[in-house]
């Protein structure tokens, strides 16, 4: 699944980043904290429907939709 | 956080703190202040040096290093303020600054500020500088917020498990301060060694690859800095390592010949790792990092202040409430400057031309100067100084501190993620909105910031077009225009809320030429994909608002005075100048405004406005003096001035008088509006532009554009507006 279709309300942990993205925007993710292993769930959404603000260690960062489609997740239970 | 005793008692490291200010003399020790963005180093810099760095409630404040001093028992400290920074392998322009700084400038003392409540972000960074130096001092800043958000910190194994001192600040309060200039010194000059660590969790293969690079850059350098990251980054491909290394930027001991098989080997390497290698490494730091925090931070995550952050941003960014806030908010902003100034600006006009004017005057033929001088001196030079002051400090000591506040509270970062949608649509990059409101207060400002923006075509973007934020040097003209022409045609209670509609109204449509710029920009010249989009958005921090008042008054306002009575002086001495040295038999600006009136007229505008702008290049902030002074001169009426090129008369009433007596029209008004929104950026802002983009050809566009933009809309609007009347 992908960090894009993450649900509000809904808790995910990040399994990776997407092999076809360029290696700086994956040294990027990964300096943001977009680790596999690392929780993440949507903070709050922009009034347009995009960007999207996510809550990952504690801080809030937020994405475009076509980046956060290079995150993927599996929801935590 | 309350003061213990230590921090009050005579023998507390902060009584034998001196600051120095800015670097002037030999230093003994060099000291980098690094971190992630938004931490407070800047406020740490301040304290120490005593110097008024710009903070603010925003990743990406400081861009440039900013580098101080300070005596410290009895050593001389240069303390270096850098950009925040996520990580040592960004490659963003402002975080490539601190990263460069702290691997090769070699500081005697590396300084990370953390964010006590945020640790397993802020501390992967501290283990990333520790694999490259051990002289290490952690600061765990912002206390006093973590407390508030329940976070607790067992700060004695904390600095156990990380090897290094750890100093718990809150530097809005200066509380810390003393007992980290101790750990400074101690590590400093030695009574203190930190442990030499290494990310653990790497894998073995990865950490083979490094450490036989390693081996071998030392071979043919043994004091090559920061080895074990050179090698990691060559593994990564970052080319501008590699380049540096060729070119003997990072050592002039390196030849070609020597790094080229090294090179080769790291390639071999990167093709055998590939990107598993990066995410090896950042898995391993946030692993390590993980594991520390959970030995030593326990949080209450019940606790209200994260409600309360939630709630705001819910508000702020929901989808009913969102854009009516910020347009309230930035209407209030503007109602407040407006209504605000009117007292103050008339009594400080009444004590400066009323009172002082004449005296000054009388002095000087007192003192029996010939005409000239008296007229050179005080009708020109003192009295633009005079007008700039009675206009241009009301309003500022009234915007700096609302617009400081807005965005110590953390409001800013808000409008960029409310915007970036339009701005994405326009292919530019979200942290526009940031540079765009930096640009209200100040254009020049503006451009700088763009730097936080990565992509060099979105950053000429947002270069180009920050002179469609209204800046500050601007307002009066616009607030005086609308309370003359906008403001009369309502009934006088409704007046000011009318003026301050209409400068809303020239400000959003600024907003709009910045989009719409923006678009053209992304379809025409500067096509491209748009780039990686993050941005952080920090907790709301309640400001402090007195001290805000104070150093927002003290540290912004008085400087941006400061600049306008630098150019408005000058500018008072050509205005006299030109109006009085005749060529033939009309004044020099006369023959200006007669060559211009047409095109003026055409524009609706007039020859006196044109004028005006050409004169106001160094500073918008003089336009409405000089209009005011040309057009009693082109008056020449002896009741309205003290001669040519003399104007003294403030009060709004008297000034509709006399621009109506010019022949100004309600159209007149609101093309003035219009062309000192739609003009060449002053000349400030022009040279910073070329600073920051080293381009003429960028340089001219934007300086050219804005202008060519105003003199279409003028003219359409001057035929609309005859059309119809
Ligand atoms: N509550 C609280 N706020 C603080 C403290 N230190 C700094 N701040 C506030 O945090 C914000 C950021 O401070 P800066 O000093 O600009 O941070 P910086 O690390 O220089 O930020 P960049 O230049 O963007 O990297 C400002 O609004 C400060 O007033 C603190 O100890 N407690
Ligand atoms: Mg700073």
């Amino acid at each position: 699944m992908r960090l894009s279709n993450l649900e509000k309300g809904k808790r995910a942990i990040i399994k990776g980043i997407e092999k076809g993205c360029s290696a700086e925007k994956h040294q990027r993710f990964l300096d943001l904290g977009f680790v596999p292993g690392a929780e993440i769930h949507v903070h709050s959404i922009s009034p347009l429907r995009d960007p999207i603000a996510y809550s990952i260690y504690n801080t809030i960062i937020s994405l475009r939709r076509e980046d956060a489609d290079s995150v993927l997740i599996t929801i935590d239970n | 956080m309350s003061k213990s005793a230590c921090e009050i008692c005579d023998l507390n490291g902060a009584t034998t703190l001196k600051k120095l200010g800015e670097v002037s003399s030999k230093y003994d020790y060099a000291i980098a202040l690094a971190g992630n963005p938004n931490t407070g180093k800047s406020t740490i810099f301040n304290a120490l040096t005593g110097l008024k760095q710009h903070t603010g409630n925003w990743p990406g404040k400081t861009v440039t290093r900013a580098e101080g001093s300070f005596q410290y028992k009895d050593n001389k400290y240069k303390l270096i303020d850098l950009p925040g920074t996520y990580s040592l392998m960004s490659t963003s322009e402002d975080e490539e600054v601190a990263r460069d700084y702290i691997l090769f400038g070699k500081p005697d003392v590396t300084v990370v500020v953390v964010d006590a409540g945020r640790l397993e972000r802020h501390l992967s960074l501290v283990v990333q500088i520790q694999e490259i130096t051990n002289k290490v001092v952690v600061c765990l800043n912002l206390m006093d917020e973590a407390s508030r958000h329940g976070v607790e910190i067992d700060v004695r194994g904390l600095s156990r498990d990380l090897g290094v001192p750890v100093i718990p600040t809150s530097a809005r309060r200066k509380e810390g301060i003393g007992e980290l200039l101790l750990a400074i010194d101690e590590v400093a000059t030695g009574k203190y060694v930190p442990e030499q660590k290494t990310i653990s969790g790497i894998s073995g293969e990865s950490r083979r690859a490094v450490s036989e690079l390693s081996q071998e850059l030392l071979a043919i350098d043994a004091e090559l800095p920061s080895v074990s990251w050179i090698s990691m980054r060559l593994i990564q491909r970052d080319e501008s390592i590699e380049d540096a290394l060729i070119s003997g930027i990072l050592s002039d001991k390196i030849t070609k010949e020597e790094i080229a098989p090294i090179l080769v080997k790291a390639a071999k390497y990167h093709d055998k790792l590939g990107l598993d290698y990066a995410d090896n490494v950042a898995g391993a730091i946030f692993g390590q990092v993980t594991k520390t925090v959970k030995s030593t931070v326990k949080v209450d995550a019940g606790q209200r202040a994260f409600r309360i952050d939630r709630t705001i941003d819910k508000l702020v960014t929901s989808r009913t409430f969102g854009f009516p806030i910020m347009l309230l908010l930035l209407g209030g902003v503007l109602w407040l400057t407006i209504i605000g100034s009117n007292y103050p600006s008339s009594a400080l006009s009444n004590l400066l031309l009323d009172q002082l004017y004449p005296f000054l005057k009388e002095g000087a033929i007192q003192l029996k100067f010939p005409w000239w001088l008296s007229g050179f001196l005080i009708d020109g030079v003192y009295l633009a100084t005079a007008w700039v002051i009675a206009v241009m400090l009301p309003p500022m000591a009234i915007f700096f501190p609302l617009f400081t506040l807005l965005e110590d509270f953390g409001y800013l970062p808000r409008v960029a993620f409310n915007l970036d949608r339009l701005f994405k649509g326009a292919g530019a990059h979200g942290k526009q909105a940031l540079t765009m409101s930096m640009g209200f207060g100040c254009n020049a400002a503006g451009v700088v910031a763009t730097r936080i923006i990565n992509s060099p075509r979105e950053k000429l973007i947002a270069i180009i077009t920050n002179n469609f934020s209204l800046c500050n040097g601007r307002w009066p003209t616009q607030i005086l225009m609308a309370s003359i022409f906008v403001g009369v045609l309502v009934p006088n209670q409704l007046a000011g809320t009318i003026s301050t509609l209409a400068v809303v109204g020239i400000v959003l449509l600024g907003i709009s030429f910045t989009f719409f710029t923006s678009w053209l920009l992304s379809k025409t010249l500067l096509k491209g994909e748009s780039s990686f989009f993050t941005l952080e958005l920090p907790p709301y921090r309640p400001p402090r608002v007195l001290q805000t008042i104070y150093t927002s008054i003290i540290d912004r306002t008085l400087i941006v005075l400061w600049r306008a009575i630098v150019f408005a002086a000058p500018a008072g001495a050509v205005i006299w100048l030109i109006s009085n040295v005749l060529i033939g038999d009309k004044s020099i600006a006369l023959w200006m405004i007669d060559a211009l009136d047409p095109i003026g007229i055409l524009i609706g505008l007039n020859g006196v406005i044109l004028v005006a702008y050409i004169v106001a290049i160094p500073a918008n902030e003089i336009v409405i003096p000089t209009v005011l002074m040309l057009t009693a001169m082109v008056l020449g009426d002896a009741s309205l001035g003290e001669g040519a090129g003399v104007m003294f008369e403030v009060s709004d009433g008297e000034i509709a008088t006399i621009l109506y007596q010019a022949g100004w029209t309600t159209l007149t008004g609101i093309n003035l509006m219009l062309f000192s929104l739609l003009h060449n950026p002053c000349s400030t802002t022009i040279y910073t532009i070329y600073k920051e983009t080293n381009s003429a050809k960028w340089t001219t566009i934007a300086s050219l554009l804005p202008v060519v933009f105003g003199v279409i809309v003028c003219f359409l609007v001057t035929r609309l507006w005859y059309m119809f009347t």
